[in-house]
Parts: C-alpha cells; structure tokens; sequence
C-alpha cells in the first residue's frame, strides 16, 4: 500500500504558518518575535536535516524491511492498524526523545534543535544533521519485530513531525484543559525547550503527553516563571556548522582526553554535563542545585 | 523525483527571510550595564562588576557568591550568557592599545570572546580576575 508523505502535503501550510506567526507578532497581538539571523540559522538547519537524511533513507528503511521478516504479527492496513501504530511510533518517540537528552551521545547529534534562544515555528526546522549518525532511529526498531510495516511506521513518523511543528509559538497560549490533559501542546512544549532548573528535561512527547503523566517527567507551564529558551551554555553563534557539530567536538575532545577507557565511556553515554570528579553541571545537578538555593531563600 | 518539488520549499524559506528582514528582525541587542545585570539576575546570578564594550555587543561581568567570570554578548534580540568554569577557557590574551582582551574557549560552540578596555582602571580590576583563569599573555607596550 503506497502512503502519502505527511510532510511533504504539509509544508504550504508550514509556510502560511509562519507567516501568520510573523504577523501576530508583528502586530504584537502576541510577544511573537523572529530575528534574522536567528530564522536563517534554523532554515538552513531545516535543509541540512533534509540533505543528510537522504543517504539514510534507504539503509534505515531497508533495515526496517529486513526486521520485518522476523515479525510477531501480521499487521496490515486495517483501520485498527492506523491506531495502534499511532500510539507505538508516539511511546517509541518519547523514549527516543528521552534518551536524546540523558545520553551525551545522542544529545551530540540532538542539542542544535534546542540551541535558538527564540521560540517560533521556525525553530522547529532547527533540525539535527547527525541524528542518523548517532543511531537513534534504533529506538523504532521494535516496531517492524511487532509486525508494523515500513510503509505505516515511516507514515506515522511523518505525522508526528507535522504534528510537532506547530507546538513551536509562543502565539499559543493555553488550550482547554482536556487537550492540555492528553496531547502535547505549545505551553507543554515551551516548558521542553525552557533553560529553567525546573523546566530542564521535562515534557519530552511528541503527540500524546500521557507519556510523560506516565513516567514522572511532566511539568506543568507555570506563568509565574516565564521560559527562557536555548540551552544551558547557550551557543554564542548562527554558524550551522558549529550549531551542527559544537557537542560533538567537544564530545570526543573529552573522551579523547580522557585518562581512561571508563571515564571515555562517561563523557559519551552519561548524561550532558557529566564530570568524572562529580562536579559536572548535569541537569539533575542544576536541579538540585536551584531547589537547594529555594529552601535556604526560604528559611 | 520531481525538480519542481524543491521550488516551493526554496521559495518559502526566502519569502520567510525576507518577511522577517522587512519586518524588523534585523535588530541586535545593545548592551548596556544594566541590561547585563538583569539578563544575569534573570539565570539567578548577582553581579558586581560590569564592563560593556563601547559598542555594546560584548561584556564582561564578575558574579558575587559564585566568584567567577559571566562572558555576555549579543546575539541578534538576545544576551547570550556564558558562566565559563577554569577549564572552559584555553587561554585569554591583553594585546594592543587600547588594550584588547581576547579569551578563547575549548567548546566549539563558542567563538573567540574580544572586548577593548578602555583604560588603564578597567585593565586593572580585570587582569586580577583574568589570572584566575591562567597564564594572561601580556604585552608589555600595552601595560605600561
């Protein structure tokens, strides 16, 4: 069964998207704000992630069809199949997305998404060069052993990246409470891609944030504590190159320093931040280390 | 695969660039020393001493408590903030004059740092900070 590519019938409306988000900041209906270099930093992410991802196209789904052989069911086209693939892509990408953040590794290929110190639909685009690289496609491979074709995961996968571009604004405020209840929207995406402590790696679903209600990782906006966007140490450049690969460099620059081959391990596979002497600023650290500082303001 | 397929992405990305040019995204932030201290304040930092360039693009600060440097530059509307620990730092050089402070970092993500200070005082306060962080390349024209 031939599947139509979500992304492709989707970007006229990414496009009239945007331009509608510019015109409601530009009218300041909403605090919506684009920057020059800041949106071309983003598209040209956008493309990169487009041209590296070609190469890979046809190993990944080749893989995929390779596991489908080996597969527990028969899962064809039925309506039922369309449902069941849609929660299955969305539990795998929020483990994907977890992981994304509490591996240095695959944080490396995933840090450029959430380097823009802005919060528009173009930061969406913002997309990784090197996720192939890293291998974090691994994370839905269960789902052809469970007898999901290849044509349906790449389906919903290509929904679930529509659905995610336009949780990118700040043009959105809050939604009526059953959706804030069961889907991910603006305000839980905003909290995912805030720099404070207490927003710090939460709310990593794609569509359903049930996911994160499940495993102890939702946090609610709190419009008392306004985001701060970008990352910890922000980036201080709109070169795509160094957006693209900063965490890499200095990733195996560690590793390569490092006196040994546990510690090397560390600075690839423990999370972002990670020091062998237990000084790192993780985000667990900087977490602790603001609710430390609340208390004592407190007493 | 069709050709025409990559216009309308192509063309979108440039009237999306040009929208955001004609609409005033072209603005960069001017530091100033109060601007500094809140952008500071605002990531839980208290500072004492500020130094902003003449151009307002870079600045330097000293947060109380913490006892370390805070790098501050404009990046397009934002203050971007680095809190750079010893090790971040490869090395930091005063040369010229009027004395232009240089420090380099490890990361790949962050490009040369340069401010100029103005005058001997400001030299001064900051050399004693700046040693904390290593060896301080100096040229002896520009100190004396």
């Amino acid at each position: 069964m031939i599947l139509p590519d979500p992304v492709k019938l989707a970007i006229p409306a990414f496009l009239v998207l945007m331009i509608m988000e510019l015109a409601v900041g530009y009218f300041r209906i909403r605090a919506v704000r684009y920057e020059l270099k800041d949106t071309t930093a983003s598209l040209i992410m956008g493309i990169g992630n487009l041209a590296t991802g070609i190469p890979f196209l046809f190993l990944i789904f080749s893989l995929t069809a390779w596991l489908h052989q080996f597969r527990l069911f028969d899962i064809g086209y039925e309506w039922w199949a369309f449902v069941a693939i849609f929660f299955a892509q969305d539990l795998c990408y929020y483990w994907f997305h977890r992981l994304s953040h509490e591996h240095r590794l695959w944080w490396a290929a995933h840090i450029n998404h959430h380097s823009s110190q802005h919060y528009n639909l173009s930061t969406a685009l913002r997309q990784t060069w090197t996720g192939n690289i890293a291998g974090s496609f691994i994370v839905y491979l269960p789902l052809p052993l469970i007898g999901f074709t290849p044509q349906l995961i790449a389906f919903s996968m290509g929904i679930s990246l529509v659905y995610q571009f336009w949780i990118h604004t700040e043009a959105v405020g809050r939604l009526p409470a059953p959706i804030e209840w069961f889907f991910n929207t603006p305000s839980h995406h905003r909290v995912h891609h805030a720099t404070n402590p207490r927003y710090l790696d939460r709310n990593y679903a794609g569509i359903l944030i049930i996911w994160d209600r499940l495993f102890g990782t939702f946090v609610p906006e709190d419009r008392a504590e306004p985001c701060r966007y970008g990352i910890v140490r922000q980036v201080a450049t709109f070169n795509p190159i160094r957006i693209a690969f900063h965490e890499w460099v200095d990733m195996l620059r560690d590793a390569r320093n490092a006196p040994d081959f546990r510690t090397a391990a560390g600075y690839l596979l423990r999370a972002p931040g990670w020091r062998p002497d237990g000084r790192g600023r993780t985000s667990a650290a900087i977490r602790a280390e603001a609710s430390q500082g609340a208390i004592q303001d407190d007493t | 695969m069709d050709p025409t397929e990559f216009i309308l992405p192509l063309v979108g990305i440039l009237l999306i660039i040009g929208l955001v040019w004609l609409s005033g995204g072209r603005r960069t932030v001017k530091l100033t020393r109060e601007s500094v201290k809140e952008a500071l304040a605002a990531e839980g930092h208290d500072t004492v001493t500020v130094t902003v360039a003449d151009d307002g693009h870079t600045a330097l600060a000293w947060v109380e408590g913490q006892n370390t440097l805070a790098i501050v530059r404009s990046m397009g509307d934002h203050p971007a903030i680095l809190v750079p620990g010893p090790d971040d730092i490869r090395g930091i050089s005063i040369k010229g004059d009027p004395p232009r402070l240089l420090v380099r970092f490890r990361s790949y993500g962050q490009p040369p740092f340069a401010i100029i200070l103005n005058d001997q005082e400001s030299l001064d306060r900051w050399r004693k900070v700046l040693m904390l962080y290593g060896e301080l390349a100096v040229r002896k024209d520009a100190t004396a």
